[in-house]
């Protein structure tokens, strides 16, 4: 029954007024990569220290592997970790940081030294032995935190905002190295970050966290088209969020009036005359000239442009409704013409376009 | 035009005050040295006319200066050894736990700064007396202990507290315990801070006039009072010797700072380099 | 949380009683003792007396309140001196890219830190007395170089030259943190480069020119070697007073006396001071 590398039950802690962690619970099977994500003060680093064994729950069990874990100190939970600042031994060569786990673990100097340089290579800096930390840039401070955490052979590798000290572009060629070593070692991680790109990219699972809480798990696709909540809808990627009040007749698809005298068509969902948010992600909107040919759609919106950026690969534009509301779109950057301010369009999508979600 | 000209004036300005600043802050330690080679068997206007050597003679060889030294130096040794035990455990209690009260301790440990040095001479004079303790050296390094002890905690504390959390998080993870972490990590990072802290409470040890002059007696006389008991009696060039040579120790120590510590890191490099 | 681990107790304790044995209780026992009255010839104040407030009551005399004012002032010239010729450095230290050049200086300013006072003093006096530069300077001055405003000259470049490096080294940190840019910005919107600092980097640093001033005018307030020496017996601090009392008359009560009440101005000073400034300047600029 436990191929559960890790099982937090009801883990709940509190820091003076503040409920930090409010009845987490989840698991992560061998060789999972799983990622945290919510906004700062969500529980998420909370809830990495307490596996850890830097922070002790108030309630609630920790299990790695099966065995309770509360009573233990961070050393005798053989799980490895990279902090967000990658806590390299200043005083340490890279070589003696990344066999520094091996020290207290009985390993002798030889297989200490092969062990360092299979780790090493793992994170292709293998020359980079003798260097201090001091010498070394911030993605290859990165990589060689990440070998001294792996050196150890964790059950557990906990990864703390891996990408948040890099720029844009270091982020983006570390985050696929980072997937591959992690994949290739089999390790079953937990990655802790407010950065969707991180999670979304990185993670196969995904938990949202917020206010303590776990507020939605499942795949990154799955948390993407179908959020549970406002709260996941708004802070993964971007949505219009339009609040009204659901109209329904049975299986056909419901009626959704918002305020401005604005009614879409929108799924069968929730209950009749409850009050809820719909939700449409601004690349599933088409946008086309007032009067030229569209394709049919069950949601047809006329309005006005009020501003059209490029941004590289993509164009994004407001549009202000009739009613009043204005809506984000998205449309692929294909070098078409940009559409002027004040250009009458008409903005349509279909029913299963939009996702109706609780407030 | 005119905006150029008014810049360069006040450059020109402000590094003739800086030029003046330092030949005001060096000069007269220049003057002194150069005094201390002085031929002229007295005190003559600058400058000398003919170097030699005699006054270093004259210093060397005056028994109360050389006894001075040699008990400067015992008292400065010992009261580094002891103030820097003292201070750095204190300095260990205050990083390394966790409770309440410790900016209020902190305070305290730093207090003997706050109070002019006369006052903590004369309170232990007559302190030591009613408690009869009458050994020169004893009481001199009571009060050395005493006036040393905020540099060496001052200084141990910021190397401790520098040393950031997530560095000994990261030993705990790896399987360190407590006590292993201590000595592979916070101890090695933190010696720059005690070091320096030492090489503070030495040197401060080595010029302190104002509570020493409450505490000698005529077996225990320091350096720097014999020099001021020289200097009234007899102001002579013997006294620039006895300066210039004190001024080379300074260097020294301010070498072995440099090589240990490194004194940029003492400045530190702001957020803006 | 724990009241206080036991480790730490351990610790600290060492460091406790040095501090309560030489430090604490003395400065209660000289309490005690300057509201005693004074025997002469006997060592320490009578013990049995009623206590007596007549040691306080001799201060304020008009000689000692004198002196008192002296050195009140001769210490706030000294610092307000130090303060604005070590500006500079601290401004080329901070903001030189020169590597040799911020190594030359901070090693420069703190060996004259380091360097024992008595030489300093010592080459105050042989540089600015009678076979230096005394008789130009008091000329100029118009006065001898033997008269008192002479001696409070020197007394106060004397505090000064101490108070020089330490400011400097104090400002430092503060004018590194400031930013460059700043006084760049004020100087493309027109300033010429007086205007532009004066609008931009002197005002920002106020919070470290406040802590150096303060820090500097109480280290100056308890000079001892600076006045003894260079005062030529012609101007005396509290803190010589106090040495006086005991070396020449050996009268305890009234040294302990002047000795709290050189306590009390240092502690008015600090304190007094640090409430002033807190009133001053805004929370963020501190």
């Amino acid at each position: 029954m436990t191929t559960q590398v890790l099982e937090l039950r009801n883990v709940s802690k509190r820091f003076g007024e503040h409920l930090a962690l409010d009845d987490v619970s989840f698991s992560v099977a061998a060789g999972g990569i799983i990622s945290l994500l919510g906004p700062s003060g969500c529980g998420k680093t909370t809830t990495l220290r307490t596996i850890a064994g830097f922070e002790t729950p108030d309630s609630g069990q920790v299990l790695i592997a099966g065995q309770g874990m509360v009573r233990k100190r961070p050393y005798e939970r053989n799980v490895g970790l990279l902090f967000q600042d990658y806590a390299l031994f200043p005083h340490m060569t890279v070589a003696q940081n990344v066999a520094y786990g091996l020290r207290y673990r009985g390993v002798n100097r030889a297989d200490a030294e092969k062990r360092t340089a299979d780790m090493l290579g793992l994170v292709k800096l293998t020359d980079y032995g003798a260097r201090r930390p001091s010498q070394l840039s911030g993605g290859e401070q990165q990589r060689v935190a990440l070998a001294r955490a792996l050196a150890i052979d964790p059950k557990l590798v906990l990864l703390d905002e891996p990408l948040s000290a890099l720029d844009a572009k270091l982020r983006q060629k570390l985050r696929t190295e980072l997937k591959e070593i992690l994949t290739r070692v089999g390790a079953t991680t937990i990655i802790v970050t407010h950065d969707q790109e991180e999670a979304f990219g990185i993670a196969e699972r995904v938990i949202v966290m917020n206010g303590g809480r776990i507020v939605q798990e499942g795949s990154p696709t799955d948390i993407y088209l179908k959020p549970n909540s406002r709260f996941v809808a708004d802070f993964v990627g971007r949505s219009n969020l339009l609040e009204g009040c659901i109209q329904r007749n049975g299986p056909a698809p419901a009626a959704f009036t918002v305020a401005g005298g604005l009614r879409l068509t929108v799924p069968a969902q929730g209950k009749d005359r409850d009050a809820a948010v719909a939700c449409i992600r601004p690349e599933r909107i088409v946008v086309s000239e007032e009067g030229a040919p569209r394709p049919p759609c069950e949601n047809v919106l006329p309005g006005i442009v009020t501003d059209c950026a490029p941004l590289a690969a993509d164009v994004h534009l407001v549009v202000t409704l009739q009613s009043g509301q204005r809506m984000a779109v998205v449309e692929k950057n294909l070098g078409q013409p940009m559409r002027a301010v004040g250009a009458r369009v008409v903005l349509c999508f279909n029913a299963n376009d939009c996702v109706i979600v609780a407030d | 035009m005119m905006r150029r000209a008014v810049d360069n004036a006040w450059r020109a300005a402000v590094i003739a005050l800086l030029a003046l600043t330092l030949a005001f802050l060096i000069g007269p330690l220049i003057v002194a040295i150069m005094m201390s080679f002085d031929a002229r068997g007295f005190l003559a206007p600058f400058p000398p006319t003919a170097l030699s050597l005699r006054w270093y003679g004259t210093f060397f060889a005056d028994k109360s200066f050389v006894a001075g030294l040699k008990m400067s130096l015992a008292l400065a040794v010992a009261a580094t050894l002891i103030s820097g035990a003292v201070g750095t455990a204190a300095a260990l209690a205050l990083t390394q736990y966790e409770f309440r009260g410790k900016a209020f301790l902190s305070g305290l440990f730093l207090s003997p700064l706050m109070i002019p040095a006369v006052v903590i001479g004369l309170a232990l004079l007559i302190f030591v007396s009613r408690w009869g303790i009458f050994n020169g050296f004893s009481r001199l390094l009571c009060a050395h202990v005493i006036v040393t002890l905020p540099f060496t905690i001052r200084s141990s504390l910021a190397g401790l507290a520098g040393i950031r959390r997530s560095m000994v998080d990261a030993a705990l993870s790896l399987g360190a315990n407590d006590r292993q972490a201590f000595f592979d990590i916070t101890f090695p990072l933190a010696k720059t801070g005690i070091i320096a802290g030492c090489v503070f409470a030495f040197a401060f040890s080595l010029d302190d006039v104002a509570v020493s002059l409450f505490l000698y007696d005529t077996n225990s006389v320091t350096l720097p009072i014999a020099l001021v008991s020289h200097m009234r009696a007899n102001f002579d060039l013997s006294v620039a010797a006895a300066a210039t040579f004190l001024a080379f120790i300074t260097v020294l120590l301010i070498v072995v700072l440099d090589r240990t510590v490194g004194l940029n890191r003492i400045i530190g490099q702001g957020v803006y380099r | 949380m724990p009241l206080i681990p036991a480790r730490a107790v351990v610790l600290l304790a060492p460091g406790l009683i040095v501090l309560a044995i030489l430090l604490f209780l003395p400065l209660a026992n000289i309490a005690v003792e300057s509201i005693r009255p004074y025997v002469p010839g006997k060592i320490g104040g009578a013990r049995d007396a009623p206590f007596t407030l007549e040691n306080y009551a001799a201060l304020l005399h008009p000689v000692y309140l004198g002196y008192l004012g002296t050195m009140i002032w001769c210490a706030f010239a000294a610092t307000l001196l130090a303060l604005v010729t070590a500006y500079p450095i601290a401004y080329v230290i901070a903001r030189t890219r020169t590597h040799f050049i911020r190594i030359a200086l901070v090693g420069l300013l703190a060996g004259l830190l380091f360097l024992s006072a008595l030489v300093r003093v010592y080459s105050l006096e042989l540089s600015f007395g009678t076979v230096g530069l005394g008789r130009t300077i008091a000329r100029l001055m118009g006065v001898t170089p033997n008269s008192r405003s002479y001696a409070e000259f020197l007394v106060t470049i004397g505090l000064a030259h101490h108070a020089i490096p330490l400011s400097a080294l104090l400002m430092t940190a503060t004018i590194q943190n400031i930013n460059p840019r700043l006084a760049e910005a004020a100087q493309a919107l027109g300033a010429p480069l007086w205007r532009a600092h004066l609008s931009t980097t002197i005002p920002l640093s106020t919070p470290g020119l406040l802590s150096a001033f303060l820090v500097c005018y109480t280290i100056n307030l308890s000079a001892f070697v600076v006045p003894m020496v260079l005062g030529r017996g012609k101007v005396h601090f509290l803190s010589n007073l106090v040495y006086d009392r005991y070396g020449e008359l050996a009268n305890f009560p009234s040294g302990s006396a002047i000795a709290i009440e050189l306590l009390l101005v240092t502690l008015v000073v600090t304190y007094g001071f640090g409430w002033m400034v807190r009133r001053l300047v805004p929370g963020d600029a501190r």
